[in-house]
């Protein structure tokens, strides 16, 4: 019994200061891990955030267009007779209004740019005003939302000038996961 | 062969602790530099897209259209247009870190244009770089609804960085 007692002035074993060393490195790890999922949670709820204020964006400006029109077609609809003013370069049509400053063509599919993700969602109509409103001149073609699945802008007619539109969008986490935010809304020319 | 407790260390002893030490204090002020480097393009980047953001709820609040211009200061009051600036301007990119600025290239009009229901007339890209740092960030801004992307500049194109 008297060898397994340690002087005053024996100092650590190497047993025990390595199992002090482990046990310190398996905190700190711990630690770590917590502080960069805790980081990702916070980057993750900024992105939705930030997507979110997006999507509404987008289905407001859907919204003043359809306040405008005065005939809605949806792809499953006749098309016939009137051309699209932009090349649409593949993508696909999903909502058209006739207005009284020209027809607005909204399509999906691929991006017209690298920095885009995933498809893309085009309004292709007349150019804005410093007013915020439409005006007669120039036709522009403009990425609206990106990171679109395969139909991830869905318009369903509920009635005459009256859809229910849905957005969805897919991002690719640095993890490997998907993050997916989605929004519905009902969308009259009544408000 | 053991040393006398009063011996001390030897010079070959204490040329490599200096040795050591002066190669760890070399790789820490690189990492260092190139870290600062790194935060300035990043703070640079944020204050573009917050001095967008800025434009846009300034014309809402006003409920009149207004206009900022980009430049190495930052976001300022147009030279040219008749749009009325912005209120708040100037915002610098540097965040109280003028001494070094960022290299910033843009395709933007010379005069960023904001209408009073929010949306964006003009848009571009915007390119940001600093000495010291390979980062280079880019900015696409798509009118009319303002939406801004964040890439890393590569092979003459803007391309998606998935840690934004």
């Amino acid at each position: 019994m008297k060898g397994t007692h340690r002087q005053a002035s024996g100092g650590w074993s190497l047993p025990e200061l390595l199992l002090v060393l482990a046990i310190g490195m398996t905190l700190v790890a711990v630690m770590l891990q917590a502080l960069l999922g805790d980081g990702r949670a916070s980057q993750r709820l900024a992105r939705v955030l930030r997507e979110r204020i997006q999507q509404r964006r987008t289905l407001e400006l859907v919204r003043a267009d359809l306040l405008r029109a005065e005939v809605v077609d949806l792809p499953d609809q006749a098309w016939s007779g009137v051309a699209s003013s932009c090349g649409l370069a593949g993508r696909r049509p999903a909502l058209r209004l006739r207005t009284a400053q020209g027809l607005i063509t909204y399509t999906q599919g691929e991006a017209p740019s690298p920095i885009w993700r995933g498809k893309v969602l085009m309004r292709c109509g007349p150019a804005y005003g410093l007013d915020g409103e439409p005006s007669s001149g120039d036709v522009q073609n403009r990425v609206l939302i990106d990171a679109l699945p395969i139909s991830g802008f869905q318009v369903e007619s509920l009635g005459p000038l009256w859809l229910r539109v849905r957005l969805v969008q897919e991002f690719q986490e640095p993890g490997g996961g998907r993050l997916r935010v989605a929004l519905q809304q009902e969308l009259a020319s009544g408000g | 062969m053991p040393r006398p407790e009063s011996a001390g260390y030897t010079l070959p002893e204490l040329l490599l602790v200096v040795v050591i030490a002066g190669l760890l204090a070399a790789l820490g002020l690189v990492q260092t530099g190139q870290s600062l480097a790194r935060l300035r393009v990043e703070s640079a980047t944020r204050r573009v897209t917050q001095g967008l953001e800025w434009g846009r709820a300034a014309a809402q609040q006003l409920g009149s259209p207004c206009a900022l211009q980009l430049s190495s200061r930052g976001w300022t009051a147009p030279s040219a247009g008749t749009v009325p600036a912005c209120p708040g301007v100037p915002l610098s990119l540097g965040e109280g870190m003028d001494s070094n600025p960022v290299l910033l290239e843009h395709n933007l009009p010379a005069a960023v244009r904001f209408t009073s229901n929010g949306l964006v007339l003009d848009g571009g890209t915007v390119v940001l770089s600093a000495p010291g740092t390979d980062l280079v960030r880019c900015v696409v801004i798509s009118l009319p609804l303002g939406v801004m992307r964040l890439g890393q500049w590569q092979q003459g194109a803007c391309r998606p960085d998935l840690a934004l």
